[in-house]
């Protein structure tokens, strides 16, 4: 059993007839948000090599094993990609061809040869890629010679390729981002936009300015909870659990009056617990401690020892993305004393804490975490 | 709408009378913006004296985001 979190890796897969110096430039931005990165470079690719199949085959083979050695040593299948150019086609034709055996987070295709109307939807639906970042240069002319390739002498090169990074993916998923700049084949890779790539492959780890707003929410929501229950403030707690490492857990920083620190490391099963049961159930589930034992709970003892002993009491609230109908954090709201509406938990008032809870918080809270999925920012205010 | 309160404790027996600790609160159903637990609800958010946690539960209430899976089911 292993209490440390998953590595979070990030391949950067460089294209043809460069050394991939960008690559190195990103590393401190991925570095900034606890990011591992992962470097593959193969030395300079010519265009003959590209366009010949055996050698195009013979470089995918050995990225596919790259790969997968990769992810046998980090001791995680699942990665994150950023890749350019002939990379993009490298990353996913190994994702295609080995059909499981890893899979992607996050990927952020720059400069993009992926056919345009590669099928994202089955690829979100088989978990195969989380989320996906398209980065279009609308002058990019390189993306159109493989393009021209592919699709009219592809008698010669077999190969299987597009110019998505000048024009959008024919799909459109919730999950598949786009954005461009007026530009050429390599004019994505600037600092502005490595700090974006950063922040949307950290997600759910949350961004200084978001985090910033989210904890004012989750701040003012304490206040407003306690003032409702009859409680006073500071025996009232509130903190946001997202998947992160293949479990769910304390967003860092993403808490208000949590001071009891094992608390911070809690790792959480799906379907374990009232915070495992919301995540997994899509609904509010609430759990109070009678005596000494949490009735019901399916932590284990690892877990429970963790919590603050005085804890009694654990609403946990399920917050779902509008846009992707999907789950994507639980809010708990807890404390010290069980207030009165909570002392029978399958009583109407129960209920009806419940759903005032679930309504008050989720509304100010959803928005700041859909454009830290997207690695976007939050809208400053005009005055 | 249907909002309905499920036991979650295993331990507890179901012909049992001890109460349960532990619920799920299930929503189900087409979405009704005037379904009575909400009513309950709202006066609820009331008490919070928040006029911010006010608007934003009208604000759910009116999208039906928040209980967006019932609407999906």
């Amino acid at each position: 059993m292993s209490l440390i979190p998953k590595p979070r890796v990030v391949v950067t897969i460089h294209g043809i007839q460069t050394q991939g110096k960008w690559q190195k430039n990103i590393t401190p931005y991925l570095a900034k948000y606890g990011l591992v990165p992962y470097h593959i470079d193969y030395g300079w690719f010519s265009v003959l090599k590209f366009l010949f199949p055996i050698s195009r085959e013979r470089q995918l083979d050995r990225i596919r094993k790259e790969l997968r050695d990769l992810v046998d040593r980090a001791g995680t299948r699942r990665i994150s990609v950023i890749a350019h150019s002939f990379g993009t086609f490298l990353a996913m034709e190994a994702l295609l061809r080995e059909n499981g055996t890893f899979k992607y987070d996050r990927v952020v295709l720059t400069g993009s040869i992926v056919p345009r109307d590669f099928d994202w939807k089955d690829a979100f639906a088989k978990r195969w890629v989380t989320a996906v970042r398209n980065e279009r240069a609308t002058s990019d002319w390189v993306v159109g010679i493989a393009d021209f390739a592919a699709h009219h002498l592809r008698w010669i090169f077999w190969l299987q390729a597009g110019d998505s990074g000048r024009e959008r993916f024919i799909q459109e998923a919730p999950e598949l981002l786009d954005d461009f700049v007026v530009g050429s084949h390599s004019e994505t890779h600037n600092a502005l936009k490595f700090e974006q790539w950063a922040r949307f492959i950290a997600y759910p780890l949350l961004p200084g300015d978001i985090l910033e707003r989210v904890w004012s929410e989750l701040s003012a929501f304490r206040g407003a909870v306690a003032t409702m229950l009859g409680e006073a403030p500071d025996k009232v707690r509130v903190n946001m659990f997202a998947p992160i490492g293949g479990a769910l857990r304390i967003v860092p920083g993403a808490c208000a009056n949590m001071t009891y620190a094992p608390e911070l490391d809690l790792k959480i099963e799906l379907g374990h617990g009232a915070t495992g049961a919301a995540f997994s159930k899509g609904n509010p589930c609430i759990v109070t401690k009678q005596g000494e034992f949490w009735s019901g709970s399916s932590l284990p003892e690892t877990e429970l020892d963790k919590l603050n002993p005085s804890l009694k009491w654990v609403i946990a609230l399920p917050v779902r993305s509008a846009s992707r109908k999907v789950t994507i954090c639980v809010i708990n709201v807890d404390g010290f004393n069980i207030p009165e509406k909570l002392r029978n938990v399958i009583s109407q008032d129960a209920q009806d804490v419940a759903i005032a809870l679930l309504g008050m918080i989720v509304p100010r809270v959803e928005p700041c975490l859909e454009v830290a999925f997207r690695g976007e920012y939050l809208p400053e205010l005009e005055v | 709408m249907e909002i309905r309160m499920v036991p979650m404790s295993t331990s507890v027996p179901a012909d049992s009378e001890t109460e349960p600790e532990f619920v799920m609160v299930e929503l189900s159903g087409p979405f009704d913006p005037e379904n009575a637990v909400l009513r309950r609800a709202r006066q609820l958010v009331l008490e919070s004296g928040s006029p911010e946690m006010l608007e934003s539960f009208e604000a759910a209430v009116k999208s039906g985001a928040f209980l967006a899976k019932a609407t999906e089911d």
